[in-house]
């Protein structure tokens, strides 16, 4: 070895001491799309290796040469190479971008910048313009529709809430199937935006405090082969986030942007205007019902007591709403030295959502710098400091939740009308029928007024955190370096629930209100070292060698005091509460992974590459700690192989590839063990006993057993996978087939309760998944000014639920007793369920009054009624360009999923929905008797639509989903630099409009936008449950580079 | 390049360092809040208040509604007016279930396992819960897991045992338990026995009552001989013992706060869903027949009366205009606001009196009436002194000034005829906020009489199993219908 590095010296020192350098040529260096200089081109005498210069900021080299030297080469990343005969000592050259090279170099696993072709997998970049073209709050929604396999599903339309995202099928039952997040070579946390089905308001995943316009690209890993090197915590992909950097030798650059867009809701359910409050034709001012009398002017006596003629309210549901907004300003400041680069943003982001009290405000600060210390030597940081303040309003199955009836309110009822809340700021709700000019609401059933708890039923969070590394890359000889990095993220969230005293809701019993107050830290420190060789040798074989290591902890500390029974209204602090419960969790975590890459290619046409890698995880217990995994990957490139392939330019590019690779999953924490529990009884109907009672603590068995010899749940997957450029690359294609298996999956294992416990987690079960995804883009017109590029892309994935564990049916994935999601063998994963009517012969039955009452119901088995899982989804992008002026237009579709909603349920059971108006007529349930004749009762339209909408039977209370939407849309303008001559000191402006989810189409789903998830960032979905209505958004933006 | 070999000697020392503090640093997978082995003092209070509260919560709900103690109202959507139409589902049974079996049952078994050799006390005082726990689910659900119920991972699909031969085993756990807590014990409840404070002979005396109401279950419409038998033996026994319960002291009951989430939770549930849930027509009536002065504390006046909402059409004909409960259940009224405080009743003095009245009315050819009288009125003098126990002054004079003219009346003495019938609606009256038991009753004696809402032409006589137990244990009996009677006593 040593001997080998000595000769390599020598040759080195032989073959650069014989150039004689005897003229300098200068030049300056352009890009030929704006004709600014270039700094940081590379310039080199041909078949000189050694020669180079860079040029500086103003775009100018100065290069010596020998006398024999013929020609210089001009290379640049983003831009064709050019090679330039030296004729005279000056030479001015304009480089041309490459269209196809930003895509060539893909940042993979661990920061390994690699060739596109020698993937072997899939790995897909989406850059800044295309993730802020439609605005939006989350970052994880400007990834909706883009990439092929990535599945993206809002919560909702609240400011803030939350997105799930699954890059290809689910791989486990009950563990998380979201990717894992890394920004900038380090794991960041995107947990939180679990929805709970009774409690809670709005949670955010914490992803949303990246500041988008931070973000130079995203590239999704997709699937284990992509992701192996990222380990056990990667099973389900990775989303690579790569911030803006300055680079060196650039002059320094100031930008101002800012952009504003208009919040609204994008669909408000149809209501009938014809028949007032009440039941069985008659007006009924307690009544949640508009099943009441016919409006026809007629006074009559309200809830307070009070005569008020009858008017129906068209716009009584869309007053709740009003017109929010958002507001974001970045100022940047980058730039370069010769050794040096930094990047320094700061952005500010205000939103104000559609019902008052949402709000969230970010203030983000980024530091990007890097510096060569040595001419081997570089050591290169980011650090960002966020701050999140936001406040949400209560969701779900809460009767504090604004829109618990807020969309189904009686037609004659408008809130304005009426007192909201008692002198003293409380809700006064009726709690018999005797009128009372004292009551804020009419609801006898316990809901609250909307605007009360708009006003007083809060959820406010504030998050600082700061997310950092340092690195240190050290160039040890041509072909070989090493670096390490370490990292940060850290958060503190503080968190206040109130729930102001009389309000109705669990963490409100008997109307006594209470304060919640959280606060939660989390920790994750990594830490990197990896080692890469690259060599080529005999001429033809080159090989790539990573030898790496990771240590990941990660820790969580929560301490919760809940406080019940405010005692002095709208005093908010802890202290002015009755009883206490305090709750504090700790988790810790780590995980040491070992890693090696050996990639191997032949003529830069066939690669080969193996990846292996060991964990230890402290999830297990020692003697399952250790495991390991590998991974291969092979792409061939057959355009270059058989060159003759390209010759007439209509097929340009081929490649094949294919891989297979096994991750293994950890554990959850703690997980070995079975532990006790604070005890703490409760039903799900709001009733519950707190402990320490009467001055004694309770501990109480956990229900779910932990498992000493829990080991790792492992996926293998395997992936196959063409990528073509045809007709001088304009056209190119991506296809992909991948299937994965999971076995030994790690879940809690439901049990029979009458055991003592009523799961126990266990390795059990078999689930599968295979997918195709399909890339098509192309630019139909390109000329000198007008460009068209247009990408389609496809998405089709199902799973198999192959084997749950023995003797257990199902696994439930959320929702309520009925309906629920489900995994169930032989169906799709999370398949919903619920009761259905009892059937004869396929139909339903009536009683002997032709109505399908709650007896009717099957109440013994629930039966599967939908599957949330859509069978295929797209994405069309596209972009017309001309001059400095370009349209962009993202359309998201979606084909199929279904979807339970309470809200459609609650509209025709009420009597709101512009369908139920038809009131003059008589109905029939199409079913049949119990002996089996038809049935030929008939009912009114109260009967027939209480029948059928009952929240018993969820049976025609699924819709499909299906969707087409234009997404994104963004008109930009980036005014020529000729027109800002007179503005010298101005190098640019950008102007433009940008919107988003303008236009939507669900032929299938009546009333309301079907993207809306009661659960949030979970592994459920197809269920919406009161949710907020989603939103259009659209606004303008404006940016000044100095 | 010139090879350090100090450098690698010292590379290779930091590896080795690194390697030994891995193990350390991956050897964090305890958790460092929670108890892995809690002292029994710890869990005892849990498997109380968990069994305190799951008796005032659904399973009370369910089987008060059927018995027509109580009656929902709120329309089709709310989930007690579907109780109320018998539409009591397999998956409401869940959290039910799994709040008696993987949280009460199991953490007295914890206490059981930790004590029965250094701490019988404690081991006693589990036993004679789980006693409890078992007489009234075998009597709600018929057979049960109980022989390999709560085995944990050694048996996560327990066989379940049919429920005479649970009673068989209850008896000798009772006799168990009660020799457990005789014995000498390391450690004793105090404090932390929610129910009696830690007084063992209170344990002793509640252990026979219970066997007391075991045998009286003996009797039923068409009981056997040898059912009567084994009762009369059983009975017997206990009497010549003379160790029962001595007065309301002695009830079996939990009882609760006034500070927020630590109240009765009937009182609770009142408050988080107003208006659904209203004292029975078919109560109220027997009490209005009676002019019963109990009504003062049992609940409200309603436009001056005591009106009683009708079982089984809350889901259509919505109203509020009914009575509802008072201070008996939700504990003392001040300032419009009950106090909550009130604890919920599993075995009361008065009901060990109508027992006994029950016993010597059957037993003797039916004709020893005049001991059964006695038992009577002291059943009924106990409820009324019960009754009054969150009363403000002028309430418990109203209450009790009317216990004179009632014992005195048609309504307070046994004559033949109609006896049980009186004593099972005496004892409907006084267990009014009882779960199980009154339904109990009505199985065995058709008392009261009860008509079934429409459309059922039934009464249901046996709860469904838990969802979760059915699809998770291949050993959970069919039910085919909650109309079929399927405890063994129910004959």
């Amino acid at each position: 070895m040593k001997k080998l590095l000595q000769s390599l010296f020598i040759l080195l020192f032989i073959a650069t001491s014989a150039i004689a350098q005897d003229r300098t040529i200068t030049g300056t260096v352009t890009a030929s799309e704006d004709g600014l200089p270039l700094p940081g081109v590379s310039v080199k005498i041909k078949d000189a290796p050694n020669s180079g210069v860079s040029t500086n900021a103003a775009g100018k080299f100065s290069i010596k040469t020998s006398a024999a030297a013929k020609v210089l080469v001009f290379s640049s990343v983003g831009y064709l190479t050019q090679e330039v005969t030296i004729r005279g000592n000056v030479i001015n050259v304009s480089l041309e971008v490459d269209s196809k090279s930003l895509s060539e170099v893909v940042v993979t696993a661990l920061g390994q910048k690699r060739e596109a072709k020698s993937l072997g997998y899939a790995a897909t970049t989406i850059d800044a313009s295309k993730l802020t073209a439609g605005r939006s709050t989350n970052v994880v929604n400007a990834l909706a529709g883009k990439v092929a396999g990535v599945k993206i599903l809002s919560t909702g339309g609240a400011t803030g809430a939350s997105s799930n995202i699954n890059i290809r099928q689910a791989t486990t039952f009950t563990g998380s199937n979201q990717p894992l997040w890394v920004l900038d070579g380090i794991p960041i946390d995107n947990g939180g935006g679990g929805q709970s089905v009774n409690t809670g308001s709005t949670n955010s995943n914490r992803g949303i405090d990246l500041n988008q316009d931070d973000i130079e690209s995203v590239t999704i890993l997709k699937g284990p082969a992509a992701a192996v090197l990222y380990g056990s915590r990667a099973v389900a992909g990775a989303v690579i986030v790569t911030t803006k950097k300055g680079s060196k030798g650039q002059a320094g650059r100031v930008e101002l942007s800012s952009n504003y867009n208009y919040i609204e809701v994008n669909r408000l359910p149809d209501y009938q205007n014809e028949y007032s409050q009440g039941a069985n034709g008659l007006y009924d001012s307690y009544s949640q019902m508009s099943w009441g009398a016919k409006i026809t002017g007629q006074t009559v006596t309200n809830y307070l007591g009070n005569p008020e003629t009858l008017t129906a309210y068209p716009d009584n549901v869309k007053d709740i709403f009003k017109g929010g907004y958002n507001l974001q300003n970045n100022v940047t400041f980058t730039g370069g030295t010769e050794k040096s680069a930094y990047y320094f943003n700061y952005g500010n982001f205000k939103e104000s959502g559609f019902i008052d009290n949402n709000t969230l405000a970010k203030n983000n600060f980024t530091v990007n710098a890097s510096t060569q210390l040595s001419k081997n030597l570089t050591l290169s940081s980011s650090i960002q400091y966020i701050h999140n303040n936001s406040v949400g309003t209560p969701t779900g199955n809460a009767r504090s939740n604004p829109l618990f009836d807020g969309m189904t309110l009686p037609r004659t009822y408008n809130l304005a009308n009426y007192p909201f809340e008692t002198p003293a700021g409380l809700n006064n709700i009726p709690t018999s029928r005797v009128n009372n000019a004292g009551y804020t609401y009419y609801n006898i059933l316990g809901t609250d007024n909307p605007l009360w708890s708009i006003k007083y039923v809060l959820y406010k969070q504030k998050i600082d955190r700061a997310i950092g590394n340092v690195g240190l890359d050290y160039k040890i000889a041509d072909w070989l370096s090493a670096n390490y990095k370490i990292g940060i993220d850290q958060y503190t969230n503080v968190s206040k629930t109130i729930n102001e005293k009389s309000a109705n809701n669990n963490q409100s019993a008997s109307r006594a209100g209470s304060i919640i107050d959280n606060t939660t830290n989390r920790r994750e420190v990594s830490s990197y070292f990896n080692l890469v060789a690259n060599k080529r040798f005999w001429k033809d074989f080159g090989a790539r060698f990573l030898l790496g290591n990771e240590i990941n902890y990660r820790r969580l500390d929560q301490l919760q005091v809940t406080g019940n029974g405010i005692q002095a209204a709208h005093n908010y602090n802890i202290s002015n509460t009755l009883t206490y419960i305090p709750v504090q969790a700790i988790t810790e975590q780590s995980l040491v992974g070992v890693y090696a890459d050996i990639s191997l290619d032949y003529k830069s046409f066939a690669y080969l590459s193996f990846t292996g890698r060991r964990d230890v995880s402290s999830t297990f217990a020692p003697d399952k700690r250790s495991y390991f995994y590998p991974k291969v990957d092979a792409s061939f490139i057959a355009t270059e192989a058989f060159p003759e392939l390209k010759q007439n330019d209509i097929l340009t590019y081929l490649k094949i590839r294919a891989n297979y690779a096994k991750v293994g999953r950890e554990a959850p924490v703690y997980s070995t063990g079975t532990y006790f529990g604070t005890a703490g009884p409760s039903d799900g109907f709001g009733p519950n006993l707190v402990f320490p009672f009467n001055g004694v603590n309770g501990q109480t068995f956990s229900n779910a057993a932990g498992n000493i010899n829990i080991k790792p749940e492992f996926t293998a997957s395997r992936e196959i996978g063409l990528e073509a450029k045809l007709l001088k690359d304009r056209l190119s294609f991506d296809i992909a087939y991948y299937s994965t298996k999971s076995t030994d999956i790690i879940f809690s294992v439901p049990s029979a309760p009458s055991s003592g416990f009523t799961s126990t987690l266990l390795n059990a079960g078999t689930l599968k998944a295979h997918g195709i995804e399909l890339l098509v883009s192309g630019t139909p017109i390109k000329s000198r000014d007008f460009n068209w590029d247009l990408s389609v892309n496809f998405t089709k994935g199902r799973n198999e639920v192959v084997e749950l564990a023995p003797g257990v049916p199902f696994i439930g994935n959320g929702g309520f007793t009925n309906p629920q999601g489900r995994i169930v063998t032989g169906y799709q994963y999370g398949t919903l369920f619920g009761q259905v009517f009892k059937k004869l012969n396929g139909k339903d039955i009536v009683d002997a009054n032709g109505r399908l009452s709650s007896g009717q119901i099957n109440t013994a088995e629930l039966q599967p009624i939908g599957d949330p899982n859509p069978k295929w989804t797209g994405g069309v992008n596209t972009t017309f360009s001309y001059k400095g002026l370009s349209l962009s237009l993202f359309a998201d579709i979606r084909y199929g999923g279904d979807i339970y909603s309470r809200t459609i349920t609650d509209l025709r059971r009420y009597g709101v929905a512009a369908e139920t108006g038809n009131r003059d007529r008589l109905y029939m349930h199409n079913a049949v008797y119990a002996d089996g004749t038809p049935n030929n009762t008939l009912i009114t339209a109260e009967q027939y639509y209480s029948d059928l909408y009952s929240s018993a039977a969820q049976q025609y209370a699924v819709f499909d989903g299906s969707w087409i939407r234009l997404r994104e849309a963004t008109l930009s303008y980036r005014i020529p630099g000729k027109l800002l001559n007179k503005l010298s000191f101005i190098k640019g402006i950008n102007v433009g409009l940008t919107g988003r989810n303008l236009l939507m189409y669900a032929p299938n789903f009546p009333h309301l936008d079907p993207e809306n998830n009661l659960l949030g960032v979970s592994n459920g979905q197809g269920i919406e449950y009161n949710g907020q209505p989603q939103t259009r958004t659209y606004g303008g933006f404006l940016k000044l580079s100095f | 390049m010139k090879i350090n070999i100090k450098k690698i000697v010292f590379g290779l020392a930091l590896a080795m360092t690194g390697l030994s503090s891995c193990k350390k640093f991956v050897d964090i997978n305890d958790d460092p809040t929670r108890l892995k082995d809690p002292d029994a003092s710890l869990i005892l209070p849990a498997a109380e208040g968990n069994l305190g509260f799951t008796m005032g919560s659904d399973i009370h709900r369910f089987t008060s509604l059927w018995v027509q103690q109580f009656a929902a109202q709120g329309g089709g959507s709310v989930q007690p007016t579907q109780y109320d139409k018998y539409a009591v589902g397999e998956g409401d049974i869940n959290n039910t279930w799994a709040a008696t079996f993987a949280g009460t049952l199991a953490d007295l078994q914890k206490v059981i396992e930790k004590t029965k050799a250094t701490s019988p006390k404690y081991a006693g005082v589990a036993e004679l819960i789980k006693a409890y726990v078992y007489q009234t689910h075998v009597d709600a659900y018929g057979d049960l897991p109980y022989t390999e119920a709560i085995g944990y991972e050694a048996n996560l699909k327990p066989k379940f045992d049919g429920s005479s031969a649970i009673y068989d085993n209850l008896f000798s756990l009772i006799d168990e338990g009660i020799a457990d807590i005789k014995k000498a014990s390391l450690l004793a409840p105090t404090t932390d026995d929610l129910f009696y404070g830690g007084d063992m002979d209170k344990w002793e005396r509640f252990g026979n009552a219970l066997k007391l109401r075991m045998y009286i279950h003996y009797f039923s419409t068409n009981g056997t001989a040898a059912d009567a038998t084994r009762a009369k033996t059983g009975i017997t026994a206990i009497l010549a013992a003379n160790k029962l319960l001595r007065g309301n002291t002695d009830n079996f009951q939990m009882r609760f706060l006034t500070s927020a989430n630590q109240t009765n939770p009937i009182h609770q549930f009142e408050g988080s869903r107003p208006n659904q849930f209203f004292p029975s027509k078919t109560l109220v009536d027997i009490m209005n027949a009676k002019s019963d002065s109990r009504r003062n504390s049992y609940f409200t006046l309603q436009s001056g009366t005591y009106i009683g909402a009708t079982n089984g059409n809350g889901d259509v004909v919505v109203s509020t205009a009914f009575s509802r409960m008072s201070t008996y259940l939700r504990g003392k009224l001040s300032a419009g606001a009950y106090s909550g405080e009130a604890p919920i009743r599993m075995f009361t003095f008065a009901e060990q009196n109508q027992i006994l009245a029950e016993y010597f009315a059957r037993t003797n050819g039916g004709n020893d009436l005049l001991t059964a009288d006695t038992y009577y009125k002291a059943g009924i003098t106990a409820s009324f002194a019960n009754a009054v126990e969150f009363s403000d002054a002028t309430e418990a004079s109203a209450v009790s000034s009317g216990l004179t003219a009632y014992l005195a009346s048609a309504n307070g003495t046994l004559v033949t005829g109609n006896a049980l019938q009186k004593i099972i609606e005496e004892k409907f009256v006084s267990n009014f906020g009882v779960a199980i038991e009154p339904w109990t009753d009505w199985r065995r004696t058709g008392f009261p009489v009860l008509t079934p809402v429409s459309p059922s032409t039934a009464v249901p006589r046996i709860l469904p199993y838990s969802f979760n137990e059915r699809s998770y244990n291949p050993n959970t009996p069919a039910r085919p219908s909650v109309f079929v009677k399927s405890v063994f006593w129910d004959k």
